[in-house]
Formats: structure tokens, sequence, C-alpha cells
């Protein structure tokens, strides 16, 4: 079973999200910041991460830049999940790894799974 | 020797003595080259020599004993002049007079006249010499015309050279006039370059650095003395306008715009415009703007967007994502009616979804002048990847989404992805909404190569737009009567933003519709894009 | 056939009297002025024939000839060549222009001493004969009478040439008019002079 991991503040949105990911056969595990989700994953590798980009104790860029940093952590595919989106965001988060930017007002649950499927399978 | 004899010697001797006398005054009389008479008190001519007579013409017989006031034209005057008082008291009056000759010539003469008186001092008559002045006379005559003539031409001359001069002083004046013009112009221009808040550099031709203005210092420390007539190419190393340099390649294209980051708190904007003359280029004009602030406040902006798109999203999306989990069951069976009313409030949501994107999008469009990131791509990936993620909703309402795509290879255009994205998006959208169940779409991409266009095209077999509708189809947050009774969610920005995108990226937005028929909305975006990247 | 006839030439031949030379000269360039050279040359050789040969260059001015070479060239011109009388009254005129005794007498001729003058000058050209000279300047008349002196018709006429010319000096020409008659007087001639 794929691991996800979900790194996410607004309680209501990663408990839906984790929801439909079990729903869809996925392993999930959620981190309520940034640096929680740095930790977690250093401990147990994900096979994809799901990021916001607005937190507390590291926003998702700077999730992003350590993950480059680490040789274990940098080819773990991203999708970030976010209620920004300016090109220039966009931009930045796929030089950094990031596969594909949700903007959560623009995608439901459901199209998230489909966007991991498509990553991971 | 008897007094008869000597007598008679003596009488011989005194002879011989007047006769010797009288050849002398014969001689010196003939020899006188000057015309001279003798007349008696009553003005008649006694005795004239040699020049007398050729002069008049007149042989000795004819002219002794005639009044010699006959060979003059003005008698009077003559006469006048004979019994004036100067002639009394002077020895000498002399006269022009007009001489008549004896075969009727009349010719100027001057008389000079003398009177005559025995020992006792009575008045004997006068002594007359005439010269010929006719030749002076014609020579002065000559000489006055020629004088005359020279005068006239002179003064021809004159007039010519004042009217000239005046000519030449109303050039001069008209010159003056336009050196005085363009001096203003030259001091109104100086003064623009001298004052303007921003840096401006003049090249010539040759690349040369002809003139800085004060601003261009406030950035740079400069030295003028050193900088101006400077080849761009032979600055120093150490000069800070060497990144003049990499500009030099560029100056011959059309205007050209670069940023440049001096220091964290410096960012410059450097524009470079060919400045033309009817000759042709005379120079480059090269404009620093500080735009820091600028940026600063676009980043700013950028970031305010970022945090305002996710605080108004952040609840928007929550609502979103648990209604659409309701809906799906996911979080427990509902009712119909639950299921009706939960339908309602997520499309609620979804509309608020939807403005506040285009909102945030407008935004970003209206003050953003520049497109983002402009890449050449190849549209047809783009179209497709907006016609696959528009394939669901079109399903759901079982209209056909089709896509032509073009026979050969189309160029790529330069383009801003994300915002053609979001053109092709709309159009889209648009289409899918405003088109009833079963109805048809067609997409297609075509290069229209004589004129150097991509024209994609979007066509529906919708409601339609009304005649009286048209024009304000691009307008902000217009939404046709129809549109709006089908109860979907547009904003009305769609249209409004699309044409803003299309149109920074040098291409035009038209549409051709027939109500209840169907729309066809065209774009075109050129190949070469003529728009200046960030 | 001679011009003049025998028995008038033995007559003039007895008349006493001298003439100037230059005089004759002057007459004598009157004739070469109507009948050139070769009418004097004619002239002469009359003159030679009647007795009186002079030639002109011969003549000298300031010589006294005998009185007959001036009547005699006188008739003598004017039978040969045929002069009105008129000619002759010019040939008067013409003596009294251009000889070098009237050139001394011209410049001292005026109103008042033209009386004076007058004898003093006859006695320049003849040695026989007395002139007197009388002019009236408000009636505008003169007479000269000649006394004492052989004047000869075509004398008479030549010495009212001459006169007129003197009068010329100082009166007006437009109406000089001079008369010469003879007078009852033997010898005796008057000349009318009006102006």
């Amino acid at each position: 079973m794929k691991k996800i991991l979900i790194i996410e503040d607004e309680e209501l949105l990663y408990n839906l999200l984790s929801k439909k990911l079990i729903t869809g056969g996925y392993d999930v595990s959620i981190s309520k910041d940034g640096q929680k989700g740095l930790d977690s994953m250093k401990k147990d590798i994900p096979d994809l991460v799901l990021l916001d980009i607005i937190m507390p104790n590291k926003n998702g860029f700077e999730v992003m830049e350590e993950m480059q940093k680490d040789e274990r952590l940098k080819n773990i595919p991203i999708i970030i999940i976010s209620n920004s989106g300016q090109p220039v965001e966009i931009d930045k988060a796929k030089n950094l790894g990031a596969k594909d930017w949700l903007v959560k007002t623009d995608f439901e649950p459901l199209e998230v799974i489909k966007k991991v499927k498509k990553q991971i399978g | 020797m008897d007094d008869k004899k000597r007598t008679e010697n003596l009488l011989k001797m005194t002879m011989e003595d007047l006769e010797e006398l009288e050849r002398y005054i014969e001689e010196l009389s003939s020899f006188l080259p000057l015309a001279v008479c003798t007349i008696n008190p009553s003005g008649v001519v006694l005795v004239v020599n040699s020049a007398f007579q050729n002069l008049t013409g007149y042989r000795e017989v004819e002219i002794i004993g005639e009044k010699v006031d006959s060979l003059f034209l003005n008698k009077k005057d003559f006469q006048n002049l004979i019994e004036s008082k100067t002639l009394k008291e002077k020895t000498i009056l002399t006269r022009r007079m007009t001489l008549s000759k004896k075969e009727g010539g009349k010719i100027p003469v001057n008389m000079a006249i003398s009177i005559r008186r025995n020992k006792e001092g009575n008045f004997l008559g006068h002594f007359i010499a005439l010269s010929d002045i006719s030749e002076f006379e014609k020579l002065k005559q000559g000489l006055e015309e020629k004088v005359k003539e020279r005068t006239k031409n002179l003064e021809e001359q004159t007039q010519e050279i004042t009217q000239s001069r005046v000519a030449l002083m109303n050039i001069l004046e008209d010159v003056e006039k336009a050196k005085e013009e363009s001096e203003e112009e030259r001091d109104k221009t100086l003064a623009i370059f001298e004052n303007f808040p921003e840096g401006l550099l003049f090249l010539d031709q040759k690349n040369r650095i002809s003139s800085i203005n004060p601003g261009l210092r406030n950035f740079f420390e400069l030295d003028p003395e050193k900088v101006i007539g400077e080849k761009i190419a032979e600055l120093e190393k150490e000069s800070p306008l060497n990144f003049l340099v990499d500009i030099l390649g560029t100056t011959s294209a059309g205007a050209y715009k670069k940023e440049l980051e001096l220091k964290e708190n410096l960012i410059l904007e450097i524009s470079t415009i060919p400045v033309m003359r009817v000759k042709g280029k005379i120079g480059t004009l090269v404009i620093l703007r500080n735009i820091t602030r600028e940026k600063t406040v676009e980043r700013l902006k950028t970031e305010f967007v970022s945090i305002s798109a996710h605080q108004l999203r952040t609840p928007l999306s929550a609502v979103k994502w648990t209604l659409k989990m309701i809906l799906d069951g996911d979080l427990g069976k509902i009712s119909e009616e639950q299921h009706e009313f939960f339908l309602k409030t997520y499309k609620s949501n979804e509309r608020m979804i939807r403005l506040v994107n285009d909102l945030l999008n407008v935004t970003r469009i209206e003050e953003g002048r520049f497109l983002y990131n402009v890449k050449s791509q190849n549209i047809i990936k783009i179209a497709q990847e907006v016609i696959n993620s528009c394939s669901v909703l079109a399903k759901r309402k079982k209209i056909a989404l089709k896509f032509q795509e073009p026979k050969s290879k189309i160029p790529k255009v330069k383009i801003d992805t994300e915002k053609i994205n979001i053109v092709i998006q709309n159009l889209i959208d648009n289409a899918i909404r405003y088109t009833k169940n079963n109805g048809k779409i067609n997409i297609s991409v075509k290069y229209l190569k004589d004129q150097k266009n991509i024209l994609v095209s979007v066509k529906d077999t919708g409601i339609g737009i009304p005649k009286n509708q048209e024009k304000r189809i691009f307008k902000r947050f217009f939404r046709g009567v129809e549109a709006i009774k089908m109860e979907t969610m547009g904003t009305g920005l769609g249209l409004f933003i699309a044409k803003n995108i299309v149109e920074a990226h040098g291409g035009k937005i038209w549409f051709e519709s027939v109500e209840n028929k169907g729309t066809t909305f065209y774009f075109t975006i050129p190949i070469a894009s003529a728009t200046i990247s960030k | 056939m001679s011009l003049i006839s025998k028995q008038f030439l033995e007559e003039i031949k007895k008349m006493e009297g001298e003439i100037i030379g230059s005089s004759l000269k002057t007459d004598r360039e009157f004739i070469v002025e109507k009948e050139g050279v070769e009418g004097l040359s004619k002239l002469e050789m009359e003159m030679g024939k009647l007795g009186y040969p002079l030639k002109q260059a011969e003549i000298d001015k300031y010589k006294w000839y005998p009185v007959q070479q001036d009547f005699l060239s006188l008739m003598l011109a004017q039978k040969m060549f045929n002069w009105s009388d008129k000619t002759v009254q010019e040939w008067g005129r013409w003596g009294a222009k251009t000889n070098f005794i009237i050139k001394l007498m011209s410049r001292l001729v005026n109103k008042e001493t033209i009386s004076k003058l007058a004898s003093k000058y006859w006695r320049r050209y003849y040695t026989k004969g007395e002139i007197e000279y009388k002019l009236d300047y408000k009636n505008k008349t003169g007479i000269t009478t000649i006394r004492d002196f052989v004047i000869y018709p075509v004398h008479l006429h030549y010495l009212e040439g001459y006169f007129y010319q003197i009068m010329c000096l100082i009166v007006p020409a437009k109406d000089l008019k001079v008369e010469g008659s003879e007078v009852g007087e033997l010898n005796t001639h008057q000349f009318k002079i009006t102006w």
C-alpha cells in the first residue's frame, strides 16, 4: 500500500482528504505543520507528499527546500495543495520538485485522489 | 650828306624796323594757337589771327568789320558780359560761350576777354581769346555720362544690395528666430533631460556615451568626464556603466527592456529606445528607472494576493470539500431532500469560488503590466490539457467535446502558459455552460501562415449571443440575459480577463454568433510576439 | 584794242601823287580773290602794256608808287572783268579791312576820333588830296569831303565801299548807306553817309 503524507494545518481539510485517500486505498499520515512534516518523512519515507504552502513552522517552500537538501527526500513526488496559486509560486514549487499544484477551491478531494493516482498509481 | 638824304635814310630805317615789327607780329599772330581777335568799342572785329579764322571758319576779310557778337549764339549774353562791371574791374574774364561757325556748326568755346586801354587809360575796345572746348566738353560729357551710368549702376547695385541686405536681414531674422526656437526647444529638452527624475543616458550612433543626466548619478558613482565620449565597449571594467555592454547588441532593434539588480535595495529597469530622425537613427536613449519600490509593491501585492487568496479560499475550500463529500455520500447517507439542499449550497459555494478566482485574476492582470514567464510553447499541448480538464464537465451535460488539431506541424508561440490556459479554459467553460445538453463543442487550432498567427476557435451549438448584447460581451461583469436565466455560475469576468490576456499577447479575440444556433469564439496569437518579457 | 584810250592814258600820266604799296597789294589780292591768279596775271600784263608793269610779289608795302598804278588798275579791272559797281564797292570794303594801315587805324577809330584821324590816315594812303569827315550822330548823317583829288567813277564806287567799311566800325551796319557824288568844285567829291 502506498504511503501518502499529508502536511496540512487545516483540520477539516486533512480529515476530508485522508478519508478520501483511505477510501482510495492509500496509507495516510498527517503532519500539522512544516517541521512536523519533515520529521515525519525522515522517519518514514512516504511515496508521495501532499503539501500545503501556508503553514506554521516552516511553510511549504521551506519544506521543499529542506527536502531537496536531503538525498533520501529529494526525489519524493510532491503535490502542492494550496489556496494560493500565483505563477511565481507555482514555478518556484516546480523548481523545487513539486509535480503539481492544486488549488483547493478548484479541486475537490476526489480529483486530488485522481492526481495522486496519476503520480504514483 | 644833306638833310633830304638823311631823312630818307632815317625813314628807310624806320620803315625797315616797322617791317620787322610787322613781320614779328604777323609771325606771332600766325603761330598763336589760341584764337584771338581785337574788337573796337563798338564790338566790331578789327584784327583776327589765323587760329581765330580756323576756329570760326571765317576768313579775315569775312569777319573784319563785322560785329563780333554775330559769332555767338547768345548775343545778349555777350553784350551783358561786355558791359559788366566785373569785366571793368578785372583784367580778364572768362566765360563759356557757344560759337556759331561759318558752316553752321555750334561749338562750345571758352572765351577770355579783357579791356584794352591806351596809355592815357582810355577805353580802346577788347581782346577776345577763344579756345575750343568741344573736345573737353565732349570728354566732360562723356565722363559725366559715364559717371551717371556708373552712378546708376551703383545705385542699382546699391538697391540690389540693399534689397539683398533686407532679404538677408529677413533671413537672418528668421534664422535668429528659428535659432531661438530651436534653442528654446533645446533648452526645454535639456531641462527635461536634466530634471528627469529617472536616469537618462544618450548614446550616439557609434554607441559612445554622449550625455548623462544628474538623475543617473543617483544610481551610480560617475565622473562625467571619464564617461562622456567613451565607447561602451571600451568602458573600464570597474565602470558602473558596464551593464550597458549587454544592451549593445540590442540597440538596433526596437525598444528593449531589462531589469538590473544593482543592490538589494536598488532594482533598475533599463529601457532602450532608438532615436530616429528623417535621416535615420541618430542615437539611443537609455532610461534607467528605479523600480525597487515597484518591485517591492509588486512583491507585496503578490504576497497580499497570495494571502488574500488563501484567506478567502480557505473557508471556501473547506465548504466545498465538505459539501462534496456529503453529496458523494462519503460522510453518510443523506436523503433526497438533503441532497437537494446540499447541492444548492455546493453550487452557490462554487460560484463564490469562481468569483474569488476571477477577482484574483483580474487584480493580477490589471496591475501586472506584463505577462509573466513568456516562453515558446506548443499551444496545442495547452489546449489539449484544458480540454482534458473540462471533459468531465462536458460529459456530465452529454456535450461532445472535440479537438481539431492542425494537419501539419505548427510553430511554437511565445506565450504565458498559465494565462493562455485561462483563456482557453474560459472559452470552453462558457461553451459548455451556455450549450444545452447533447450539444457539440469543437475546438480547433490553426496556423495562419501569411498573417503569422495561430488561430484558436471554440465553436458551440449553444444559446448564442443576442445582437443587442454583442457589444458588451467583453465588458467586466457583463452577463447575457439568457445566460443568467440558465442559472449558471458565471461571474461576468471571464471574457474580460480573456480579452486582456489575448491582447497582452498582441492577439485579437472576437466571436460570431446566431441566437439559438450557436457561438464561435476566436482568438489569435502572433507567432513573433511583440510582448515584453519581465 | 586797248581798254583805255590813248588820250585818256596821256591824261592820267600827267597826274601827280603817290600811293602806298600796301594798298596796291591789298587791292590786287581782291583781284586774286575774284578772278584767281590768272586774272591778276592778265591785269598785270595789261598794266605792263600801258607802261606800268608791276608784279604783286614785287610790291613793297612800305614803298610809294605812282598813283597811276592805283587809278589804272581800278579802271582796267572793272573793264577787264566786267565788274559791277557793287563789286567795286565790295573792292573798296575789302580795301578797308585787311591792309596794314587800316589795321593800325581801325584800332583807334571811334566816334570821337574818326574825324581827326581821317585826314591823318588819308595821308598814309595818298600823298595828294584832302579829306574832311563830319558826322552828326543825333541825326545819323555824315558827310565826307575829298578835295584836290581826282576821282574817276570807278574810284568813287571803290571809296563808297571803303567809307562804308570804316563806318561799320562805329555805327550799326543795318541801315548804313554811303553815296558818293561829284560836287561843284573841281576835283571835289562828297560822300553822303546815312545810317
